[in-house]
């Protein structure tokens, strides 16, 4: 059993299966039905031939179908409706295409040989019909205006065709023409049944004119069987021009045969075992008359026609002859060859008709005689052709989609490639295709055809030039011939595996970034300094005793042993110094206080500072307290309360005085505020400081009561080492005091700063004790020696050893720095 | 005799003087111990000293005990001080604003005015005195006087001159101050340096002082112990 081959996925299923098992797609066709979109997969391929169209001449016009082919379906439909009223004695049910054919037979006296006999104009008029009508509306124009139902003998062909083609057609498919092409051209194993086959037969007259002609042309080989099978009317023709009932299987005339064999096997389809062609009932027609013009031309390609080897019916030798040398229309790309010149096929020229022509007129009333003439001559001309080589033919995509998908003779290919064909295009909104497909090449002539020269009419109604396809698909994709598929049998087709001999490595793009050698380089530089950046750095060792190490511990070991002589030796043999200006104005304004005299004490020293302060303050304060001043003790340090309270314990333990609190001293405390603070005490001191740090009220009772200011003090002395806080006191107390003097003891690092307040003109400041110096010296003007007289001659050798280590440094220096300087020079002087 | 008290006192404060001491060998664990045990005890003794000393004596007993005058005088520094509290909180903290203004805005004017009317008008009539013959002391020469203000006349200005860096423009745009410029800039320098060297005298002064001063802490310790 034959395998059907899938038009889509184009595997093999068994003939019995009606959708591949790979892909779901149909794999008979579906016969178009009368109604649109009704798809019919069960119908007899054949059925069209027996079905009216009911087109009508309003949905031409909708759908842009050409006048000529609406009169031709109004007058299909109404010969038929007529043929169906008055049945005719031989012709009962005869087709208006097979009526039509044999008007327009009697009428082609002036086509030439090689002219399309009339019966098969009108055959083709009544596939081409369907052919014209646009992919889309295929399915509206299914019916047919000829075919009211269908023959007997068309169902006998079915019968005995056995075999519909294996591939299935998807009518909806805007080119299911071309697919049905490729299956006719396909050579074909088994026989197969082609639809519409039975629609040629239908004219018994005709066939037998046909069948006479071609046994004169065809050899002396298989001519008896041919003659005689031509001259008599077979069997199956007469039973379709009796009745539809008849199911008897009728013979199929040989020359029918032969076409139906080419028909069923189109180029690119495997085998059609059993699959129906899904060829519309109105391109059947069409597609048995190029069929059979296909089976005369395919001679020369050498190609097996379609054949329909299992059918029961004889064919008659001459069409076998004919079919088997004829090569079929659909052959390799790469036997044809591109024809500049278009000629229209002199069997087509009666196809072009023009639109207000009426299917009647068409059809010539011709008798049998003139109608075989017609008819054996295009089949003389295709036997001459027989000999010639087959000519390159592309297929004009958009025209081939008019032609039902059966195979094209030589002639039918050039003619619809041609600019002439461009109407039925355009009919057929298609003209975008034509664009595109590929000019229509010239068909060389055959032995036996020449050039039909176009009627008048026709040449009327021939497009310009400028509406042929003007674009030439590439040589290549010319020859290039889809054989599977829904676009089988179409040329200019881009392949799916394209390119596929030909492809090749694609370039090696590389997408690494390309980095020259330097970049690396600087790469790896940055990136080295980038992870150098995030680790700790070796810190080198640090010795213990290093040089300057060592140096520093000399020169501490030896100030110690200097600071500590007078310490061990319990000798002060060193003079005190002479006290100064400011000393002596500080002692003179102590001595001019009154007895029991108020003097606030401000007590705004670091304790780090104890030491030297405590030795500069100790002579100042032993004169307080011999004078018996009453002390009043603040700070605006927070550890000054408690430094304060010290001092006045140590100075009276000291000296030997006996100072109290609250009887000698009060001891304020701390004033916040700093210099804001300052400013407020001096302005109300009551206020600010309400209380002593034991409680008691010293602004109420005690040498304090009644104080509203500074300026009611007696003296307001500051101890700081601080320059800002002795500024502080200087700019926003000293305004207030009035007549009240100021004194400063201060640290000797900030006597530089004091000492310009104290020789204003203004005197800000009325007595500066700076530093151990300062101390020592009013020590010495008070006669009260004290700890700076203890500490003197320390100081003094320390400040004689620091000083002369000064001087050392500097000259080693200096020294160093000449000799240095010098061999540079000199080096350079060498050079 | 001493107390234990004060022996203990004094045993602390040679051992803390010996850490200290201890920097002379470079960074250690004794002199961290010492810092860090003076700056606690500071930090503690200001907490109390500003508790005792403000808080309670200024903010708080007078809202409590005192009288009304008294009370509403204390409320406008209580609500400051609770704005400034509220500068710890990131979400709070721009309530403190108004306060923190308070306080910069009255130590500014305190200390500009300050500085104007307590140094700087005082110390530039002084200088401008130096040069009144007229106001030369008995006993003193006035050449002597003269001479002294015009030193301090050039140390100023050449100190001045010293810390101004603006040149014109220069042709070669290469900006250079004029050659008598950078001479009184150069005498400003001089006097720069003795200045420091005074100060740097006195902070000597000052350390040795203090060394001398421990020094003899620890000899009269250890000679009161035999």
């Amino acid at each position: 059993m034959s395998d059907i081959r899938c038009p889509m996925c184009g595997k093999s299923n068994p003939s019995e299966r009606e959708t591949c098992q790979y892909c779901q797609a149909r794999l008979k066709p579906l016969i178009i039905s009368q109604q649109p979109g009704e798809p019919s997969a069960d119908k007899d391929p054949l059925e069209f031939l027996s079905q009216s169209t009911g087109y009508s001449a309003s949905e031409s016009e909708d759908e842009g179908i050409p006048d000529w082919l609406a009169s031709l379906r109004q007058g299909d439909q109404t010969d038929i409706q007529s043929d169906e009223a008055e049945p005719s004695d031989e012709e009962e049910k005869l087709p208006d295409w097979m009526q039509a054919e044999k008007v327009k037979t009697a009428g082609e006296s002036q086509q030439d040989e090689g002219a399309l006999p009339d019966w098969l104009t009108s055959f083709r008029d009544s596939g081409t019909t369907a052919a014209v009508v646009p992919p889309d509306e295929s399915a509206e124009s299914a019916e047919l205006p000829f075919v009211e139902e269908e023959p007997e003998w068309v169902s006998r062909l079915d019968e005995t065709a056995g075999i519909p083609p294996d591939q299935s057609i998807d009518l909806a498919k805007p080119d299911w023409q071309d697919l049905v092409e490729e299956q006719e051209a396909q050579p074909e194993t088994e026989p197969t049944r082609i639809e519409g086959s039975e629609q040629a037969f239908s004219i018994d007259d005709r066939l037998n004119e046909l069948a006479e002609e071609y046994t004169r042309m065809q050899p002396k080989s298989g001519t008896d069987s041919v003659s005689e099978e031509a001259a008599a009317i077979p069997d199956w023709l007469s039973a379709v021009e009796g009745s539809e009932a008849e199911e008897e299987p009728e013979s199929i005339p040989d020359w029918l045969a032969g076409a139906l064999v080419s028909q069923a096997e189109p180029p690119g389809i495997a085998t059609r075992d059993e699959a129906e062609l899904p060829v519309p009932e109105d391109l059947s027609a069409a597609l048995t008359q190029e069929r059979a013009a296909e089976e005369i031309a395919s001679g020369e390609t050498g190609e097996e026609p379609l054949q329909l080897a299992d059918l029961e019916t004889t064919t008659p030798d001459w069409l076998d002859e004919l079919v088997s040398s004829k090569p079929s229309a659909i052959v390799e790309p790469e036997e044809k060859e591109a024809s500049s010149e278009i000629e229209v096929p002199e069997w087509l020229t009666g196809y072009d008709e023009p639109m207000a022509l009426d299917l009647e007129k068409q059809i010539p009333d011709v008798g049998g005689g003139e109608e075989s003439g017609i008819l054996l001559d295009w089949l003389e001309e295709e036997a001459e052709e027989a000999p010639k080589e087959p000519e390159a033919v592309s297929i004009d995509t958009a025209v081939t989609s008019f032609v039902a998908p059966f195979a094209l003779d030589e002639e039918s290919q050039a003619f619809l490639e041609s600019e002439e064909s461009g109407w039925m295009v355009e009919s057929a909104d298609l003209e975008g295709s034509i664009e595109a497909a590929e000019l229509p090449t010239e068909i060389e002539e055959e032995e036996g055809l020449s050039k039909a020269e176009l009627p008048s009419w026709l040449a009327a109604m021939r497009p310009l030039e400028t509406a042929a396809p003007a674009s030439l698909v590439a040589e290549e994709s010319e020859r290039q011939v889809e054989g599977v598929g829904p676009l089988a049998g179409l040329k200019s087709v881009l392949p799916s595996e394209y390119d596929v001999g030909t492809l090749k490595a694609p370039a090696a793009y590389t997408v690494k970034l390309q980095v020259s050698e330097s970049q690396k380089a600087h790469i790896n530089l940055i990136d080295e300094l980038i992870k150098a950046e995030g680790e700790a750095g070796e810190i080198p060792s640090r010795r213990i005793l290093g040089p300057q190490h060592l140096l520093l511990i000399g020169i501490a070991v030896i100030l110690l042993l200097a600071l500590l002589w007078p310490v061990l030796t319990e000798k002060q043999t060193i003079s005190l110094p002479a006290f100064s200006d400011e000393i002596f104005a500080a002692s003179s304004q102590i001595t001019n206080l009154p007895g029991n005299a108020p003097v606030l004490l401000a007590v705004d020293y670091e304790p780090g500072m104890t030491g030297e302060l405590e030795a500069t303050v100790n002579a100042v304060l032993d004169h307080l307290m011999l004078k018996g001043a009453y002390l009043t003790l603040v700070s605006t340090i927070t550890s000054g309360p408690a430094q304060a309270e010290r001092l006045v314990q140590e100075v009276s333990n000291r000296a030997g005085h006996t100072y109290q609190s609250p009887d000698q001293y009060a001891n304020l405390g701390f004033i916040p505020g700093s210099l804001t603070g300052i400013r407020a005490f001096s302005e109300t001191p009551n206020r600010m400081a309400p209380y002593a740090l034991d409680g008691s009220s010293v602004w109420t009772e005690g040498p304090l009561a009644g104080f509203q200011s500074l300026a009611d003090f007696g003296m307001v002395i500051v101890l700081t080492e601080n320059p800002n806080t002795a500024r502080a006191w200087i700019e926003q107390a000293g305004p207030l005091l009035g007549e009240t003097p100021l004194l400063m003891v201060v640290s000797a690092q900030i006597e530089p700063v004091v000492r310009p307040y104290f020789e204003v003109g203004s005197q800000q400041v009325n007595g500066i004790v700076a530093g151990l110096p300062g101390g020592a010296a009013y020590e010495q003007m008070i006669g009260r020696p004290g700890p700076a007289r203890k500490y003197w001659d320390a100081y003094s050798l320390g400040v004689s050893l620091i000083a002369l280590l000064i001087i050392l440094g500097a000259v080693i220096n200096v020294t160093y720095y000449l000799l240095s300087s010098r061999k540079s020079t000199v080096g350079e002087t060498k050079r | 005799m001493i107390g234990m008290a004060d022996l203990i006192g004094t045993l602390l404060g040679i051992m803390l003087t010996l850490f200290v001491f201890s920097y002379i060998l470079g960074d250690n664990v004794l002199f961290r111990v010492a810092t860090y045990l003076f700056i606690g005890t500071a930090a503690g003794y200001a907490a109390v000293i500003a508790w005792y000393n403000v808080i309670w004596p200024q903010l708080l007993r007078p809202l409590v005990f005192g009288s009304q005058p008294e009370r509403l005088f204390v409320l406008f520094p209580l609500v400051l001080s609770g704005m400034l509290l509220l500068k710890v909180s990131p979400r709070y903290t721009r309530l403190g604003n108004p306060a923190v203004a308070f306080l910069v805005g009255i130590g500014v004017a305190t200390a500009i005015a300050g500085a104007v009317l307590g140094t700087i008008f005082p110390q530039v009539g002084a200088s401008i005195n130096l040069f009144d013959a007229e106001g030369v002391a008995p006993g003193e020469n006035a050449i002597t006087e003269l001479f002294k203000g015009g030193l301090i006349l050039l140390g100023t200005l050449a100190t001045l001159i010293y810390f101004h860096f603006g040149t014109g423009k220069s042709p070669a745009n290469n900006p250079k101050r004029p050659e008598w410029l950078e001479w009184l800039a150069l005498i400003g320098q001089l006097f720069i340096a003795i200045t420091f060297g005074a100060l740097f005298a006195g902070v000597f002064s000052a350390a040795l002082t203090a060394l001398i001063e421990r020094l003899f802490f620890i000899t009269d310790f250890l000679f009161s112990l035999f």
